[in-house]
């Protein structure tokens, strides 16, 4: 990130369109608002964008319709595929959501936002992506599953061996949803801890490795000898366990 | 008194109207006929003796006094006995006024010439070794009725007839009794049945209207069956319909309202992000928030206790802990003491959102939060207590009520709309459970939720 990412805000209402522009350049980004898919297609045709927000009423073609084609879309000058996109949705609407993150949405944001939030998590999605470039349609999955065990990227919970659920703190999931993206493969608390940093300002942060020993006696993993989530010394955590992708 | 004695149910009381009448009637004209039978028979035996003495006066006039004696035995009969008397006997008094009278002037008919003569009819007790007679209901001896005639003849001595008819002919005809006996019966299993048939209905009437108060959206009564049944049931029906609507108009217009101002809401956040005062600039956001809580637990609450979400069996340890972790990353001290076994069939997403008001209440009123589980019997208990200044105990139930703000400095410092515990305990409810609070001993609020297992 070494330019100004440059975001795309699709919003039918003019104000917000307007007040999420200028929020979005004071807070250090390049920021382009336009009011539907139209605008959208045009924007993308000329312009590299970095990140798109994308509200999910609107008039004409929808956000869920512009998301899918948007993900379908790989000809033109640019491929905009894979450019994240954070849905604007209505509040906690469980169909939305799932429709949303099913139509290849990265992240969500129920309205009315908090612009804060919505600048941690375009910085969250942002360094997601250049952390972890994402792999062959990682976006429609919606369960991920390991050793027995499956974790609802939707629902946002751990279903046990038995089926039972298991619900999650936020830094809880996060942390098991990075370690899942990548099985095997080493994470330092450093990166884990800026990849999970879900807002701003963090000094209530637990420490990694809190968060990981919960995350063990959630799964039944013995912390003397743990069997799916292991301490490499002086290195950080991994995932040892075969992890398998379901829609 | 009168009340006490009346059965509960429509059914018993409809039977008890039925049986009591049918009885009665019953009773009544078994009563009019057993007389009516009695007095054709005396009428009969009447008639019958009256000829009978005619024809012996008649031809004891024609013999000779010498010869009368002999005669008169040989005509006795059993239950007639024939005297002959030089005068005529003073009859007792006590015989039955109307029949003798009766009596009287059938056999002064009989007797078509001018002649002496006086009667009585009465009843007297049998005379045991007369004869024996059959024991009747095994009761005392019932007086049989008795027919004295003195007629003079000719030569001015009298005769004297004693007659007693047989006492079978008015014993209590057991035919009769068992014909209505059986008539009883089978009407009162025919109204036991009919009034069954009546009732059932109304019992359908009744489980549909309990059912109502569980769940708005069951399936509409059977519009079948005799026509005041189907009137009832369609009326129920339609009432189930505009109950149904007027509650879908409520949360529409309830849940536009929130919709609608969720958009100036993100226009007011975002200029406030952007006001360069930074004190006007909390005191914006400040107020936003409270807002948007107010949209929240409005939504919240419309949406309801989750009976749409399927059970499924969750793991309230993680649950709790998972919602303490939360509450901590945002700086709130929550403490979990306790576990539970085995997991909990729950409705996940509204169970947790139930948990959160409270463990958010805990932390907004009282600074933190304890969350204890226990698994109680057939219960589990999660109790989340504060240290907060607690609620007067006239408060305690007032607080579930949707829309309900405490003293005023509680709802200002906080910004809540007063439906956060409403939430919470329909939650509860229609997890068979029930959500209470209480204040603690030692200090602070203690909101105790139950779960039946």
């Amino acid at each position: 990130m070494n330019q100004q990412p440059h975001i795309l805000v699709v919003d039918d209402d003019p104000e917000i369109r307007q007040l999420l522009h200028e929020y979005l350049e004071r807070n250090g980004f390049r920021a382009t608002a336009v009011a539907d898919g139209r605008g959208l297609w045009r924007t993308l045709e000329s312009t590299m964008v970095d990140l798109i927000v994308l509200d999910l009423m609107l008039p004409g073609e929808d956000g869920l319709l512009l998301c899918r084609n948007l993900r379908a879309r790989k000809e033109g000058p640019v491929d905009h595929s894979r450019t994240p996109v954070i849905m604007l949705t209505a509040r906690g609407d469980e169909t939305d959501r799932i429709v949303g993150l099913e139509m290849g949405a990265d992240d969500y944001l129920a309205k009315p936002f908090n612009p804060r939030e919505l600048l941690a998590r375009i910085k969250a999605v942002l360094r997601r992506v250049h952390e972890l470039p994402p792999t062959e349609e990682t976006n429609e999955i919606r369960l991920l599953k390991f050793a027995g065990w499956t974790l609802d990227l939707i629902a946002r919970h751990l279903l046990s061996p038995a089926g039972v659920i298991v619900s999650l703190s936020g830094s809880e999931f996060c942390l098991l949803r990075i370690l899942l993206s990548r099985p095997n493969r080493i994470f330092s608390r450093d990166q884990l801890l800026e990849l999970c940093q879900r807002r701003e300002a963090g000094p209530f942060d637990r420490s990694i490795d809190v968060q990981i020993s919960r995350l063990r006696r959630h799964l039944g993993d013995d912390a003397r000898d743990p069997a799916i989530i292991k301490t490499i010394r002086g290195e950080g955590y991994v995932l040892s366990a075969e992890v398998s992708e379901c829609r | 008194m009168m009340r006490r004695l009346l059965p509960r149910s429509l059914f018993g009381r409809l039977v008890l109207v039925l049986l009591a009448g049918l009885l009665l009637a019953q009773l009544a004209s078994a009563v009019l006929l057993l007389r009516d039978r009695g007095l054709a028979v005396h009428q009969a035996s009447g008639f019958q003796l009256a000829q009978r003495a005619v024809t012996v006066v008649h031809l004891l006039d024609s013999l000779e006094p010498k010869e009368r004696h002999r005669i008169a035995r040989g005509l006795e009969a059993p239950g007639l006995r024939i005297a002959l008397r030089p005068e005529a006997v003073p009859l007792p008094a006590d015989g039955d006024e109307h029949l003798t009278q009766r009596f009287r002037r059938l056999l002064g008919r009989a007797l078509e010439e001018e002649r002496q003569f006086s009667v009585w009819v009465g009843e007297r007790p049998p005379a045991p070794p007369e004869r024996p007679t059959r024991p009747h209901w095994r009761g005392a001896p019932r007086p049989l009725p008795e027919f004295i005639i003195q007629v003079q003849l000719g030569d001015g001595s009298w005769v004297r007839f004693d007659h007693r008819p047989p006492a079978e002919l008015f014993a209590n005809p057991q035919r009769l009794i068992l014909i209505l006996a059986v008539l009883l019966g089978s009407v009162v299993l025919l109204s036991l049945l009919a009034v069954r048939w009546v009732t059932r209905p109304l019992a359908a009437l009744s489980a549909a209207a309990e059912g109502l108060g569980r769940n708005l959206n069951q399936p509409p009564l059977n519009e079948s069956g005799p026509s005041e049944v189907r009137r009832a049931a369609s009326a129920f029906n339609a009432m189930q319909r505009s109950l149904v609507r007027y509650i879908a108009d409520r949360e529409r217009l309830l849940s536009s309202v929130s919709h609608d101002l969720r958009t100036p809401l993100t226009r007011m956040r975002l200029r406030a992000e952007l006001v360069d005062d930074p004190p006007l600039q909390g005191k914006l956001l400040q107020d936003i928030g409270d807002m948007e809580a107010m949209v929240h637990s409005t939504l919240d609450f419309i949406r309801g206790s989750g009976e749409g979400e399927p059970l499924h069996p969750v793991d309230l340890n993680a649950l709790v802990e998972s919602l303490g972790a939360d509450m901590e990353e945002l700086g709130f001290a929550v403490r979990v003491v306790g576990r539970v076994e085995a997991p909990y069939p729950a409705r996940p997403t509204a169970l947790k959102r139930c948990l959160t008001n409270l463990v958010d209440n805990a932390v907004k009123y009282g600074g933190s939060a304890a969350i204890t589980l226990t698994e109680e019997g057939r219960h589990v208990r999660i109790a989340v207590a504060d240290e907060g200044p607690g609620l007067p105990e006239s408060e305690l139930e007032h607080v579930f009520e949707p829309f309900y703000r405490g003293e005023p400095s509680r709802s200002r410092a906080t910004g809540g709309v007063g439906l956060g515990l409403s939430i919470a305990r329909n939650i509860a409810r229609a997890h068979g459970g029930d959500l209470t609070l209480h204040n603690r001993p030692q200090g602070g609020l203690e909101a105790v939720l139950v779960l039946p297992r």
